[in-house]
């Protein structure tokens, strides 16, 4: 019997597994579990046990192959560094801000006595660090617990500055928008590296928002590529692993492309999860066949996932199974994170078309 | 007559380049030199309309975009009272059109950039700002006699407020009398067409093309 991590691990290799895994990238995992979130968290606190379920439930439930090690959303350490955030009420949503801990430029030497934040004792973040424990206690010896938080410009929005403040700083104050990202991602690299502690046993992986949609290729090389370096070489240094890289905006345009021979040359990439705006027949051409590196396959969630109907999900699910044949490197994934909302049918049939059609041995 | 319209010049540039320390001086100055409001806020626009030409050509990025539209805010900010006086002594207001972020969501990008081009290309535009609860929506749309409501969500799991405020016209009977427009990285034609939207923006750039769309409609 094939555990899910030697099925994993085929794919990272770039043998053909057992059947293709499934990868349901999610950061409203409290919502698939069917939590509210004020049942499993406060502002400034977190019940880990209930976290972990929110990895654990559904990964029974749906069977699928990868998974965080606890419950995720945004803002995690924002109110210990003096913003403040709301817990909706309303099933699937996510935490919202309601005030960034550096509103003005002029808060940010107050902030910066705050930190550095410790994941294992500091607020919520470190109930999600007791749940990877928790998760990793339960299944860690046969599934892949990737442990995760953005990187760069995404790591800094998701804690410290508004987004569009954030965009601004890069055009009109570049070096105060240099120093709020260096902090964002050195919150990034501590608070992974505390979830491989607490059991995390694979890719670590990111999220960068900051893609080639949003800022341009100069932007790009000048505030993410180096804090994404850093990170990478930190996870690869002290874990031995790669990184799960989720990119946001083209890569195959031709100002763009060159961003992937960058990232190939400067991050130790092991996985890369796309956004809807690439063709899987490039990707592999272009990506996976070059760099000998696995790829999620583009199923867009909100059309395919939330609005089914069960029979356009399962033929969504066989189309990238088809273009890549007998070929290793494809990991069935969403374009990105999943919405809370999916109906059980449509995901059982996603996950389970996955591992039907999908099977090669 | 030159002073005045290379001052224009000078502003519509402003704007396009994003030169927030320069441009609300300038336009005083378009003002003082003999320039109608109208004039002014035109040459605002046909540089946001430049910066949107710039963005779909990958001239321009987000940030680039961003600072242009806030380079625009500050001017229209500075003369706020003068373009509203303006437009209602000319009649040449194209519509008016209330704009927000729905609830849960506190993205602003998006909506920012929008609502600039919007102003800039002669809409009234009243910006409720972000996480707006759809009662609020529609009860400024009622009480300033709005043409349009402009929605934008950035989040998949709140996208579905955008159908809550549909949903919540209609129970109030008033879905007729309002063109909703909606917006946002999770949302889609099929989507948008899903939840019974009139108009749907991929980009921001282009919603002043749809919103003339959905008011000829």
């Amino acid at each position: 019997m094939v555990t899910k991590i030697e099925r994993w691990n085929d794919v990272l290799n770039m043998e053909l597994p057992d059947m293709v895994p499934v990868w349901p990238y999610a950061y409203a995992l409290a919502g698939i579990a069917g939590y509210r979130l004020p049942e499993i968290t406060t502002k400034t606190k977190g019940d880990p046990e209930k976290f972990a379920k929110c990895a654990l439930l559904p990964l029974e439930k749906y069977d699928y192959d990868v998974t965080f090690g606890s419950y995720f959303d945004l803002y995690l350490g924002t109110v210990e560094l003096g913003g403040d955030i709301e817990i909706p009420e309303e099933m699937g949503q996510t935490v919202q801000p309601k005030k960034y801990p550096v509103e003005d430029p002029s808060d940010w030497e107050k902030v910066q006595k705050k930190l550095p934040l410790d994941p294992k004792r500091d607020g919520r973040i470190a109930a999600v660090v007791k749940a990877y424990e928790i998760v990793a206690e339960k299944v860690g010896k046969t599934t892949p617990i990737l442990p995760c938080w953005w990187v760069g410009p995404t790591a800094s929005m998701v804690l410290l500055r508004k987004p569009s403040d954030l965009t601004l700083d890069m055009v009109i104050n570049p070096d105060f928008a240099q120093e709020i990202i260096k902090a964002g991602n050195d919150f990034a690299v501590d608070l992974v590296s505390a979830e491989y502690e607490a059991g995390a046993n694979s890719l670590a992986f990111w999220s960068d928002v900051y893609g080639t949609e949003m800022i341009s290729t100069e932007h790009h090389r000048e505030f993410v590529l180096p804090y994404a370096k850093e990170y990478s070489d930190h996870v690869m240094k002290n874990f031995g692993q790669k990184i799960f890289f989720h990119f946001h905006g083209p890569l195959n345009l031709p100002d763009t492309y060159p961003l992937v021979e960058e990232y190939f040359n400067k991050v130790n990439i092991g996985a890369i999860q796309w956004d809807e705006k690439h063709d899987l027949e490039w990707i592999k051409k272009e990506v996976v066949d070059k760099y000998r590196v696995p790829t999620t396959s583009l199923i867009y969630a909100p059309e395919v996932l939330s609005d089914g109907p069960v029979e356009d999900v399962v033929e969504e699910s066989k189309k990238p199974i088809d273009v890549f044949g007998r070929n290793p490197g494809l990991i069935a994934g969403p374009t990105c994170d999943l919405p809370a909302d999916i109906p059980e049918e449509y995901f059982k049939a996603w996950v389970d078309t996955t591992h039907e059609y999908g099977r090669y041995r | 007559m030159a002073e005045k319209n290379e001052l224009l010049d000078e502003l519509k540039n402003a704007i396009i380049k994003g030169e927030r320390k320069r441009a609300p001086d300038i336009a005083e100055k378009a003002l003082v030199e003999g320039s109608d409001i109208q004039e002014v806020l035109k040459s605002m626009g046909d540089g946001m309309g430049v910066v949107g030409n710039k963005f779909e050509k990958r001239e321009y990025m987000l940030p680039d975009m961003l600072l242009s539209a806030y380079t625009f805010k500050l001017v229209f900010q500075n003369l706020e009272e003068r373009i509203k006086e303006g437009v209602e002594r000319s009649g040449t207001s194209l519509g008016k059109i209330i704009f927000a972020t729905v609830k849960n969501d506190i993205h602003d990008i998006g909506k920012d950039l929008v609502v600039a081009f919007l102003r800039g290309a002669g809409y009234e535009v009243y910006d409720l700002g972000v996480d707006v609860p759809a009662e609020d929506i529609i009860e400024e749309a009622e009480k300033v006699g709005a043409d349009v409501i402009a929605l934008s969500a950035l989040l998949t799991p709140t996208r579905k407020e955008l159908q809550a405020v549909i949903g919540k016209l209609e129970e109030k009977g008033l879905r007729d009398k309002y063109k909703v427009m909606v917006g946002g990285a999770p949302v889609s034609q099929k989507y948008a067409d899903m939840i019974g939207a009139d108009g749907y923006a991929e980009e921001a750039s282009m919603a002043v093309g749809k919103a003339k769309e959905v008011m000829r409609g």
